[in-house]
């Protein structure tokens, strides 16, 4: 039975723990030892310190009302003893006045005996007043010295004032005018009224609004009851006030007395108790002190009890006022005089809570220094703990992870010294096991590679093999049906592998094809032997070739191994177009070649007929004017003649031929300046020998080319002694004129000859392809005449010819090597400098050396001068094909070109072969 | 004889032959002749005149001369003989050089070569007459 119910109580106990139990499962060791430890402390801390903060407020209740009640008590005894005050003095005064010991008309007396009482009883005035209107009283200043002051018959509209020394003697004297008549003073008029001892209305003074002051009026009877005056003391309530004053009963306390109609008496607030208004000070409600804590407290009492006249008892209270707790006391004060207040005592509980909170804020700090201090000691007890077990477990999980090499140093508890030297055992014991096993492992897996290796590279050979296999495989039978069908891709195998397998090739392909497969297939079979064949297959219109190699495989089956061959033959079909087009190109560039030769030749010459325009219209000038030369001189001559023959003596007449004969010109003409030397020298000849007009004389003879010799022998000396002798030579100078001028005509003609020569051999074009023996030099100089005027301008030409002989050649494309190298050759020195042509036989080659004085050819450019259609010259000038040309046309004679340039020095050297012709 | 001159400078020998039949045939003995072949040679000629005191009235030069061309020749001229008429005659000359002897060498006319015999007449007479005013 018991076990039953223990083992229900487990079950029951079990089913709460159970969040628990999952909560700990989850949870790491140390959280589980550190926050059960943790709860403990920290529960245990909270919890003694919530009941102390509990105690000390209950405490802090207690305290106030028993310090509300104190205060409250003393307040009254205090009320009791200082407003019984007046009415003993005015009880005694009275009695002594009833026994005669006091008489009411002698005021001197009163006025001692007040002054008296004065010194004994905190009190502000003592006085007696009767019905005829007289008045003595002592009053206290504030200097605590002591007036005097009396109104006596008959002057009752003056008071007189007087001022007293220490022993209460009057002393100084004032005089001003009395105040109102006594009778219908307050304090006299009210006790007169009622027949007993009143209390008046409390007043203020109006020089002093925050004096505050109350009567004790005592009417006094003579015999007869008749009313013979009034005696009354003044008591200033400011004393309650300063008494509340000292009251410490906590810092912020307040404690006031109230009439019913809420008027302040006195408070220990030091805000006024009174408020000015109109120049009139008025006494101010508790409810509108401004006294925050008075007004809250007096509001609070007036809305709870309706009005303060409804206080009937003494009560303690506990509200809010300005958001703070106050605990009160309110508590009737009566007399029996009908004085009937209210003393309210507040204070805040923040006066009695301020150490409290000290303390509870000292006990939360306690308990956050106690949290903090159990959770590092249950952690580092934790830590301590768990440390080698986590360490344990960490090692286990190495060694689970594979790591056997664990081993584990516990020196805290013996149950894990234990428990780690079990474990560092068993971890030894698993790393042999494992080390045994991993041996074992070891020699397997190198089998297995060694095996795995030798595998692939014969699965990558059969692969290779496989890969490189391009061709398609088909096993035929004997009727050509489709048995297999090996293709490395699909698409090969037209029109499918689906549609051809099990088919014969006479279902699917066209007869012609099929009956020519068929016959392969048959010829294999018969002779069992290979056979290589190349067919042709119409695919989507286009003819694919293929190379077959079929083998027999049985006596009724072939293996047709197929490899496609079409862009093969394509490609052999395109060489052959290209190879066809290549040959027509090239006979068409060699046409090109001849005439791109001969157009760069003709291209040099245009430029060249500017210059040749000149030369040629040069000779065509001087012709022009030497044939009206010699018409003119004809005519002369004609006309002169029959004179001449008419006035020459017979005799003279062989002298006249003769001269005509020496005045022709010769075949080396004078040059200008010679004839100018020789007219020089006629002239002064002719002058020496005083013959007249000398110097036209002379001028004729030297154009006749006659030296001054033939002036002294015959035929010129007899002719000069003939009185016409310039008559006579004037006519054979004009005969020698058309002799000189036909001469310069033959010059002239000569000269265009020549041009006209260079130009013809320049331009011919020999088409005969033959060799011809001809003088290299006759080439240069045609060139040179074509030049002429190119050169005349600025180039000194040298020409440097040793005499070579003639050898076989192509003239006319020399003329073009001589044209373009001297072009080249005067451009690169700007038409202005020294053209230097050499021409030397060395080892069995005629060298033309063409030397220009220009700045030379930069060496980066020396390398591309040779090439087509290289040129610096700007677009339009050059062709960039002379030198080109030049380099065939020497190879052409096998020859070659070499070039040498520095600056001021540029050499092409021609060697050409001296072949003669046999 | 004349102390007055023209004076022809060109550098074929039968161009020169040409010009001195054709002006003597033309204007006589009224002037003196002077033909030089090169520029050079011209200058001789002017030196020698100069000290003749013959006075060159025209100067009749070819503009392509080994050495100098003419109009660079005849702007020298003008430079030492403002006074002297210059006439430019040639097969092949180009506007530039015209342009530059009309604007430096004050030049009186350019005939082309060939040249026909009343035109190089009426030039040198028209420079004569220049001469004249």
């Amino acid at each position: 039975m018991f076990n039953i119910s223990f083992y229900m109580r487990l079950q029951q106990s079990s089913r709460f723990a159970k969040p628990l139990q999952q909560f700990l499962a989850k949870s790491d060791l140390r959280t589980v030892l550190v926050v059960p430890f943790v709860l403990q402390i920290a529960g245990t801390v909270g919890l003694v310190g919530y009941l102390s903060f509990r105690n000390g407020q209950q405490a802090v209740n207690d305290l106030a009302n028993q310090l509300l009640g104190q205060v409250g008590n003393r307040v009254e005894q205090h009320l009791d003893q200082f407003l019984a005050t007046p009415t003993e003095i005015n009880q005694t005064n009275l009695d002594a006045i009833e026994l005669g010991v006091l008489e009411l008309d002698n005021f001197e007396q009163l006025g001692q005996l007040f002054w008296k009482q004065m010194q004994i009883f905190d009190v502000g005035y003592i006085n007696y007043a009767n019905q005829a209107g007289e008045f003595i009283g002592v009053e206290r200043l504030e200097t605590d010295q002591f007036l005097i002051n009396e109104t006596r018959k008959p002057s009752l509209n003056t008071m007189t004032i007087y001022q007293t020394d220490r022993e209460g003697h009057r002393v100084g004297v004032k005089v001003i005018d009395a105040p109102d008549p006594v009778q219908s003073e307050g304090w006299y008029a009210a006790a007169a009224s009622a027949g007993r001892p009143v209390w008046s209305q409390i007043y203020q003074w109006n020089d002093k609004p925050e004096v505050l002051s109350i009567s004790s009026s005592y009417p006094v009877y003579g015999r007869n009851q008749v009313l013979i005056g009034v005696i009354g003391v003044d008591l200033l309530l400011s004393g309650i006030s300063e008494f509340l004053r000292t009251l410490r009963v906590s810092p912020s306390a307040r404690i006031f007395v109230i009439e019913r109609d809420g008027s302040l008496v006195a408070t220990s607030s030091k805000q006024p108790a009174y408020q000015v208004a109109n120049g009139e000070a008025k006494r101010l409600s508790a409810l509108d002190s401004s006294d925050p804590l008075i007004q809250g407290v007096a509001q609070h009492l007036h809305q709870k009890f309706g009005q303060f006249a409804a206080i009937h008892q003494s009560q303690q209270l506990e509200f809010q006022v300005n958001q703070e707790r106050q605990f009160i006391q309110v508590t009737p004060w009566r007399d029996s005089l009908g004085l009937d207040w209210l003393v309210v005592i507040a204070v805040p509980e923040g006066d009695f809570m301020t150490q409290i909170e000290q303390n509870t804020r000292l006990t939360i700090a306690l308990w956050g220094v106690a949290f903090v201090l159990s959770v590092a000691i249950g952690m580092f007890t934790a830590r301590w703990v768990t440390g080698p077990i986590l360490r344990l477990n960490q090692a286990a999980k190495a060694i689970a992870a594979g790591d056997l090499n664990q081993t584990i140093q516990v020196r805290h508890t013996e149950e894990l010294q234990e428990l780690s030297s079990s474990f560092n055992q068993m971890a030894g014991q698993l790393r042999a096991s494992f080390a045994a096993l991993e041996s074992t492992n070891r020699d397997l897996e190198q089998r297995v590679q060694e095996r795995t290796a030798s595998l692939a590279a014969a699965e990558a050979e059969l692969r290779g093999l496989f890969e490189a296999m391009t061709e398609l495989i088909f096993v035929l039978d004997r009727q050509g049906r489709y048995l297999k069908i090996t293709a490395p891709y699909p698409e090969l195998v037209y029109p499918s592998r689906e549609a051809l397998l099990g088919k014969t090739v006479h279902e699917v392909f066209a007869a012609d094809f099929a009956d020519q497969v068929m016959r392969h297939v048959q010829t294999v079979l018969d002779e069992q032997r290979p056979q290589q064949v190349e067919y042709s297959l119409p695919i989507a219109e286009q003819e694919a070739w293929f190379a077959a190699n079929i083998s027999p495989i049985s006596s009724e089956t072939v293996i047709w191994v197929a490899r496609d061959i079409s862009e093969q033959k394509q490609a052999e079909a395109a060489l052959r177009t290209k190879n066809e087009e290549l040959t027509q190109t090239l006979q068409q560039l060699q046409a090109t070649q001849d005439e791109l030769v001969q157009s760069e030749k003709m291209a040099a010459l245009g430029q060249l007929v500017a210059g040749i325009a000149h030369e040629i219209n040069t000779p065509l000038g001087a012709i022009q004017a030497s044939i009206s030369n010699i018409s003119g001189a004809l005519d002369q001559a004609m006309q002169q003649l029959p004179h001449l023959f008419q006035v020459l003596p017979p005799e003279r007449l062989a002298d006249f031929f003769q001269l005509l004969q020496m005045a022709q010109p010769p075949r080396e003409p004078l040059s200008f300046r010679e004839e100018r030397q020789l007219r020089r020298a006629l002239k002064q000849v002719l002058a020496a020998r005083a013959i007249p007009e000398a110097d036209k004389l002379a001028d004729l003879l030297s154009k006749m080319n006659l030296a001054p010799e033939a002036l002294e022998a015959e035929p010129l000396l007899p002719l000069l002694q003939l009185s016409n002798h310039r008559f006579v030579l004037e006519t054979v100078y004009q005969l020698s004129v058309v002799q000189n001028n036909s001469q310069n005509i033959m010059l002239a003609v000569e000269r265009a000859a020549k041009i006209v020569f260079a130009l013809k051999n320049y331009a011919r074009y020999d088409v005969s392809g033959q060799m011809v023996e001809a003088l290299v030099i006759d080439g240069i100089d045609t060139v040179l005449t074509l030049y002429h005027n190119q050169l005349k301008r600025g180039v000194e030409v040298r020409k440097h010819y040793a005499t070579v002989p003639k050898i076989l050649c192509y003239p006319e494309e020399l003329t073009q090597v001589w044209s373009n190298l001297i072009h080249n050759a005067l451009q690169a020195m700007d038409y202005q400098g020294t053209l230097t042509i050499a021409v030397t036989e060395q080892n069995q080659h005629v060298v033309v050396q063409i030397t220009d004085s220009g700045s030379g050819i930069p060496p980066e450019i020396r390398d591309h001068i040779f090439e087509p259609f290289f040129t610096t010259k700007p677009v339009g000038e050059g062709s960039g094909l002379g030198l080109d040309i030049v380099r065939r046309i020497v190879a052409k004679h096998h020859g070659n070109v070499e070039l040498e340039s520095e600056p001021g020095h540029t050499t092409f050297s021609v060697w050409l072969p001296m072949w003669q012709a046999e | 004889m004349s102390d007055q001159a023209i004076l022809c400078v060109d550098d074929e020998r039968i161009v020169l032959l040409s010009l001195r039949d054709q002006i003597l045939k033309h204007f006589g003995d009224q002037y003196r002749y002077e033909f030089a072949e090169t520029v050079d040679e011209a200058w001789e000629v002017i030196e020698e005149l100069s000290l003749e005191q013959i006075r060159i009235l025209i100067i009749v030069s070819d503009w392509l001369m080994p050495g100098m061309r003419g109009d660079e020749f005849l702007i020298k001229v003008h430079q030492r003989f403002p006074k002297i008429v210059t006439v430019l005659l040639s097969g092949q000359v180009d506007e530039a050089a015209i342009e530059n002897a009309r604007q430096f060498a004050n030049l009186h006319a350019y005939i082309p070569k060939p040249w026909d015999e009343a035109t190089l007449i009426g030039v040198i007479r028209s420079g004569l007459e220049q001469v004249d005013e």
